[in-house]
């Protein structure tokens, strides 16, 4: 019971997130202030209801103007550094859509966690390196041309305000986006997001983490089957694959809990204020 | 154990509160915009479709 009301209780906060991101739909007469301010979530600043900027986006296109991403990348490490990969679990409205699309029935995939390192790839190069080195923003491997996200919130609104047959590649990629997403739960998330490799980097040094109490852990490997990423929580409390949603506190034994980096509580250590 | 983690995370929210400083009182344009103005003015009244055009081809 205690675990169902967390897991509603995250839906409600990604469906206010979702909606908190996106008000400019709802109230487009309070001017665009909020748009200088990052949020740390996927949700493309090109799309018209989007209120804030995409901190993705705005790294990608300072490197591809020639500037370091000095505002946007301090916001993005301040996030991380307060609670890592948390934004991901709790505020990306595209992490929402995942869960939700992963829901419809059909073959399921696995990934290999081999595979997971692939996010960094799309974080360096085509976030910071490839847009730097074309000095542009309209080079087919900048990451905005491609993210699903961009695409499935803007792109189609801009295909009605400007009507025009979409390049076969696009639509190939958001396609293959789509699918993988359907296939594979919170796919996206695990092998492509750029802002989940940065977030994922600061789980092990946020100061708002998950922890694990080695004495009541009988490593059954049940929060792996409840773990939206099928991450294996007593290997590594901190992972960087954690969206840290908190689904794996249904464990039975009680082992998982969450709270902050204080002198007196250890992760993975055996030691939890209760044991210490 | 919990010290080293205190001590990244310390190092960590200096360097990121440094850079959003360096950005917001540093430099001329926090955030890109297309033309090359600041973004607050880029904001403030201008034709929105502008950031729109930014990322698409």
């Amino acid at each position: 019971m205690r675990a169902m009301t967390i897991h509603i209780k995250r839906r409600i906060v990604q469906l206010a997130a979702a909606l908190g991101i996106n008000w400019y739909l709802f109230w487009p007469y309070l001017g665009n202030y909020t748009r200088a301010f990052c949020v740390p979530a996927l949700n493309c600043w090109t799309c018209p209801a989007a209120a804030f900027a995409c901190p993705i986006g705005a790294i990608g296109t300072s490197m591809a103007n020639n500037l370091f991403p000095f505002y946007a990348l301090g916001l993005v490490l301040l996030f991380g550094a307060v609670a890592g990969r948390f934004w991901c679990g709790w505020i990306c409205p595209f992490g929402l859509l995942q869960d939700y699309t992963y829901k419809i029935p059909t073959y399921k995939l696995r990934i290999p966690h081999q595979l997971t390192y692939a996010r960094y790839f799309f974080l360096f190069g085509t976030v910071f390196l490839i847009p730097y080195l074309a000095n542009t923003t309209k080079i087919n491997f900048f990451w905005c041309q491609f993210c699903p996200a961009g695409r499935i919130e803007a792109g189609i609104y801009e295909k009605f305000v400007h009507p025009a047959w979409p390049e076969i590649w696009r639509l190939l990629v958001l396609v293959g986006f789509v699918l993988f997403m359907i296939a594979a739960q919170r796919g996206f998330c695990r092998v492509f997001c750029p802002l989940g490799a940065i977030f994922g980097l600061c789980n092990k040094i946020s100061f708002w983490r998950m922890t694990l109490s080695g004495q009541k852990c009988t490593s059954c490997g049940q929060c792996q089957k409840t773990c939206p990423v099928e991450h294996r929580f007593d290997t590594s409390p901190d992972s960087p694959d954690c969206i840290r949603c908190l689904d794996c506190k249904k464990c039975k034994f009680t082992a998982i809990g969450h709270g902050l980096a204080l002198p007196g509580k250890g992760a993975h250590t055996g030691q939890t204020k209760d044991d210490a | 154990m919990w010290k080293l983690r205190l001590i990244l995370f310390a190092i960590v929210l200096t360097v990121a509160l440094t850079l959003i400083l360096v950005g917001i009182l540093g430099t001329e344009h926090p955030l890109p915009t297309r033309f090359g103005e600041p973004l607050w003015e880029s904001y403030l009244g201008s034709d929105p479709l502008l950031i729109r055009e930014y990322s698409f081809a």
